[in-house]
C-alpha cells in the first residue's frame, strides 16, 4: 500500500532517508484516507454557549475526532474553549453598525506538536518528537444587514465546526447566535462511489447503479411527488381516521362522504355556525340548521306579522297625484289629511270619485262624492221644505230592530203607541193632565218577589225606596232590594213595612252584612183570627222606657209597714221575659220606698214599693222604668 | 242599665239612664229580691247596688228553662247569657236569699263561652241604648 525503501546491509542510513520511511508511510495512510474521500467531524466538538455564564466564548464538546481533506487526524482529548470576541489575526469581531450583524466561522484545522528537544551532530537543536495536533481558528466575515450578511467560504485545509452569529453591543453568544447547519459533518464515502442493485426496483430507475444516482432518482420522484408534477396519490390510497359523522377510512371516501352528506337534507344540521350578535334578533351558536331554521322563524313571523312589521315610515313609495311625499307612513298622512280636509278649495269628498246612481224620480249623476252631496243637498232641502204634502206617515217605514211594535209603518205604529199609552194613561185631547195615570195594572211577574215600584226620592243613596209584591205580603223596603234570594242593602241600616195577609210587620236591620235574610229587630202585629193581638210583638235586641208608680197611705194612728204595687203592662210583647229592668226615679216621698220589680214576664212585670209609714203620712214613688230583652 | 262585663271578682255595669258605669264586687250581691214578708221574695231577680250618679236601680233577671232565646249573638242574647252567669256564679257562692234555700244553676257551657266570649266574659254588641243615642 505504501511506496517501500529497502535498506541494505552495511548501508550507512542518512537522517533524510529514515525521515523517508515514516514520510511515505505517513504518506500511504493519508492517500487511503483521501481515496476514499473521508474527511468532516467523526465525533465531538459540538459547540454550546460557554458555561457556567456565557459570555462572548463558546465551548466544544471532548473528546473530538476528525479527518480533514488530506486524510490528516484531528483529536483533542478535553473540552474547548473558543473566544469568539476577536478572530485568529486578534482583529476584534464587533458589529459596529445597529440594524447590522456579522457571520464568524469557527474551524479545526491540523497542527503538528513539536516536542523532546535535543542536539544534532551540527550542534543544532531539533525536536525528536513531531506528534499529530489541532488549532481552532475564528475567521470573521464582512458586517452586513440582518438576515442578508455574508458568511465565510469553507476553508479547504481546514473543517468548519459552526457559525457564530455578532450582534450590536453583544455581550453573550447564547445558542441562537450558534448554527451548525453548515458544518462539516463526516463523510465516509461518496455516495458516487458505492453501487446499489436495480434489478427488483419498480419505481426508481438511477441513471446509474450507485447509490448517488439512486438517492438523486429518489429526490426526484419525491420532488415531483411534492410538487404535484409526478407520482401523485389517488385519494384512495391516502388514509383517513374516521371523524365525527365521516365513517370512511381513506380521504377519497371521507371527501365524498362528506360532499354527501353535507348535500342531503340534513347536511346543514352538521355545519357549526357560531352566535351572532344583532338587534333586535341575535343568532345563538348552533348549527347552519338550526340557525336557518331560526332566521325562517323570525321572517315568516315578520311576513306574517299583522302588527309592527315596519314602520310604514321605512316602505318607500313614489309620488303620485296629490301625493308628494315617497313613503307609505307619509303618504297614508297625507291621504288622510287631504280626505279630511273640509276646507272649501280641496275637500276631501271631492277627492272620492262615485258613479252615477239611477232612481226615480231623482237620478244622481256621475262625479264626486262632495258633487253628489251638494246634489243630495239641494233635493233634501227642498224636500223639507215641502209643507204638506211631502209623505204620509204611513209611507215612512219603521225598521224597529228591537222588535217592540206589531206595526211596519209609522202610521200604524204611532197608533199602536197611543193604544198602550191610552190603556193607564191619560192622552193630551182629554182635558186632563197628558201622561197622567188611570189605574195601573200590571200581569203578574217572574220570580220569588215582584218588584212593583222602585223609587229614587231625591236621589239620596240611603232612601231609595222599593215595593215587592210576594205570594203572601206587600214589602215596601228603605235601602235594600231582593237579588231573587236574599235582601241586598245599598248602604248603612234597612227599614221596611211588611203588610201581609195575616200580619203587619215593621221591620229594621241594622248589622254590617251586606245580604241577610233574617231581619234584626221587628215589631209583628198579628191580624189573622187565630192569633189575633193587640199588641206588637217584639223580636231582635228591643228595649223599653215608660213610666210606672204607687202611693200608699198610712191612715192608721200609729206608723206601720206599708206595702203596695201594681203590674206594668208593656206596650209590645217581648220577646222573652226581659233581662234587666231599670228603674230610675222621677219623683218619691221624702223617705224613699224600697222598690222592687218580681214576676217579670214578656208581656211585663209587678212593680211593688214597701215602707214603714208614719200615721197620716204618705209614701210614693213615681219613674221611668227601662226594659231590656 | 245592663251589665258589659263579668269576672269572678266584680260585673260592670253601664246605667241605663245615665250612661255611667262602675264596678260591683260581686260580695255584695244577693239573689233574691222581695220585702221582709216572710214569702215575699222572687229568685229570679238579683237587685244591683243603686247608680252611685242617678240613683237609678238595675234588677237583673235570668231566663227560664224552655224560654224563647233571642237570635244567637246578637246583643240580647248575649246579655242574657252574661245575666244567666252571674246568677250561677251568685248561686254557687252562696249569695243567695236565706228564704231561697240553696240553688243551683247552670254556669255557662265552654262551648258557648269559646263561641260567644272568646275574649273573656265581655260584651262585644252594642246595647240598643246606645245605638240609639249614636243614631
Amino acid at each position: 500500500m505504501a511506496d517501500r525503501l529497502d535498506y541494505y546491509f552495511r548501508q550507512r542510513v542518512t537522517e533524510a532517508e529514515l525521515d523517508l520511511g515514516f514520510a511515505l508511510l505517513e504518506k500511504a495512510v493519508h492517500d487511503l484516507a483521501a481515496d476514499l474521500r473521508i474527511y468532516g467531524v467523526v465525533s465531538g466538538g459540538v459547540p454550546s454557549p460557554h458555561s457556567p455564564v456565557p459570555d462572548l466564548s463558546i465551548d466544544l464538546t471532548a473528546p473530538a475526532r476528525a479527518y480533514d481533506n488530506l486524510g490528516q487526524r484531528l483529536f483533542f482529548g478535553t473540552g474547548q474553549t473558543v473566544s469568539c470576541a476577536t478572530d485568529l489575526s486578534g482583529i476584534p469581531t464587533d458589529v459596529s453598525t445597529a440594524g447590522s450583524e456579522r457571520w464568524l466561522g469557527v474551524f479545526l484545522r491540523f497542527k503538528r506538536l513539536l516536542s523532546d528537544p535535543r542536539t544534532d551532530g551540527n550542534s543544532q537543536q531539533v525536536f525528536f518528537r513531531r506528534d499529530e495536533s489541532f488549532e481552532l481558528v475564528v475567521r470573521q466575515a464582512a458586517e452586513g444587514a440582518v438576515g442578508t450578511a455574508p458568511r465565510l467560504a469553507l476553508q479547504p485545509d481546514e473543517l468548519l465546526l459552526c457559525d457564530v452569529r455578532r450582534r450590536p453591543g453583544q455581550t453573550q453568544v447564547l445558542a441562537a447566535d450558534i448554527d451548525t447547519t453548515r458544518r462539516q459533518a463526516f463523510v465516509f464515502v461518496q455516495g458516487s462511489s458505492v453501487g446499489v442493485t436495480t434489478g427488483g426496483w419498480n419505481t426508481l430507475a438511477p441513471a446509474t447503479p450507485t447509490v448517488q444516482a439512486a438517492l438523486d432518482a429518489i429526490d426526484a420522484e419525491l420532488t415531483g411527488h411534492f410538487a404535484g408534477t409526478t407520482h401523485r396519490h389517488p385519494a384512495t390510497a391516502v388514509d383517513f381516521t374516521p371523524h365525527g359523522f365521516v365513517g370512511a377510512n381513506t380521504v377519497q371516501g371521507a371527501v365524498s362522504e362528506l360532499v354527501d352528506d353535507l348535500a342531503a337534507a340534513t347536511g346543514a344540521g352538521q355545519v357549526g355556525a357560531g352566535g351572532m350578535p344583532g338587534n333586535p334578533n341575535p343568532l345563538a351558536p348552533g348549527t347552519v340548521a338550526t340557525q336557518l331554521t331560526a332566521l325562517l322563524g323570525l321572517l315568516n313571523g315578520h311576513v306574517g306579522a299583522i302588527s309592527n312589521a315596519h314602520p310604514a315610515s321605512a316602505i318607500s313609495a313614489a309620488p303620485h297625484n296629490y301625493i308628494a311625499t315617497t313613503n307609505v307612513q307619509a303618504q297614508l298622512q297625507s291621504l288622510v289629511a287631504a280626505l279630511a280636509d273640509s276646507g272649501a278649495a280641496n275637500p276631501g269628498a271631492s277627492r272620492v270619485g262615485s258613479p252615477a246612481m239611477p232612481g226615480a224620480p231623482v237620478v244622481m249623476a256621475q262625479g264626486t262624492v262632495a258633487s253628489q252631496l251638494f246634489a243630495l243637498l239641494i233635493g233634501l232641502n227642498g224636500h223639507i221644505n215641502e209643507m204638506f204634502s211631502a209623505h204620509p206617515a204611513s209611507t215612512i217605514s219603521v225598521q224597529d230592530a228591537a222588535a217592540r211594535l206589531n206595526a211596519g209603518n209609522v202610521e200604524d205604529a204611532l197608533a199602536e203607541v197611543m193604544l198602550a199609552l191610552g190603556a193607564d194613561h191619560y192622552r193630551a185631547n182629554e182635558n186632563v193632565g197628558a201622561g197622567m195615570h188611570r189605574a195601573i195594572h200590571q200581569p203578574p211577574f217572574t220570580g220569588t218577589k215582584a218588584l212593583l215600584w222602585d223609587a229614587q226620592g231625591t236621589g239620596a243613596g240611603g232612601a231609595r225606596l222599593r215595593v215587592y209584591l210576594d205570594a203572601d205580603s206587600l214589602w215596601m223596603v228603605m235601602n235594600a232590594s231582593w237579588n231573587g234570594t236574599q235582601w241586598a242593602k245599598t248602604s248603612g241600616n234597612v227599614g221596611a213595612l211588611r203588610l201581609g195577609r195575616n200580619t203587619f210587620e215593621l221591620l229594621h236591620e241594622n248589622s254590617s252584612a251586606t245580604v241577610f235574610t233574617n231581619w234584626s229587630r221587628s215589631w209583628r202585629l198579628p191580624i189573622d183570627n187565630n192569633a189575633v193581638n193587640s199588641a206588637f210583638e217584639l223580636s231582635g235586641s228591643v228595649r223599653e222606657t215608660g213610666y210606672c208608680g204607687v202611693k200608699m197611705y198610712n191612715a192608721g194612728s200609729a206608723s206601720q209597714f206599708l206595702m203596695q204595687g201594681n203590674v206594668v203592662s208593656f206596650r209590645s210583647r217581648f220577646p222573652a221575659a226581659p233581662s234587666s229592668i231599670t228603674l230610675a226615679v222621677r219623683d218619691s216621698s221624702a223617705g224613699v220606698p224600697t222598690t222592687q220589680v218580681q214576676t217579670i214576664t214578656r208581656d211585663g212585670f209587678a212593680f211593688t214599693i214597701h215602707a214603714n209609714v208614719g200615721s197620716s203620712n204618705w209614701s210614693y214613688w213615681y219613674g221611668d222604668y227601662t226594659a231590656i230583652a | 242599665m245592663p251589665i258589659e262585663e263579668l269576672t269572678n271578682e266584680d260585673v260592670l255595669q253601664r246605667c241605663s239612664a245615665c250612661q255611667s258605669t262602675a264596678r260591683v264586687r260581686l260580695a255584695t250581691l244577693s239573689i233574691g229580691v222581695g220585702s221582709t214578708l216572710p214569702d215575699d221574695v222572687d229568685g229570679r231577680v238579683l237587685r244591683l247596688p243603686k247608680c252611685p250618679t242617678c240613683k237609678a236601680e238595675e234588677f237583673l233577671i235570668r231566663s227560664i228553662d224552655g224560654q224563647p232565646m233571642p237570635t244567637p249573638g246578637n246583643y240580647a242574647h248575649l246579655h242574657r247569657l252574661l245575666v244567666d252567669q252571674l246568677h250561677a256564679q251568685l248561686a254557687k257562692a252562696g249569695r243567695v236569699d236565706k228564704r231561697l234555700g240553696k240553688l243551683k244553676l247552670s254556669e255557662l257551657t265552654s262551648a258557648n263561652r269559646k263561641e260567644f266570649f272568646p275574649d273573656g266574659l265581655k260584651l262585644p254588641a252594642t246595647p240598643p241604648e246606645k245605638t240609639v243615642r249614636a243614631l
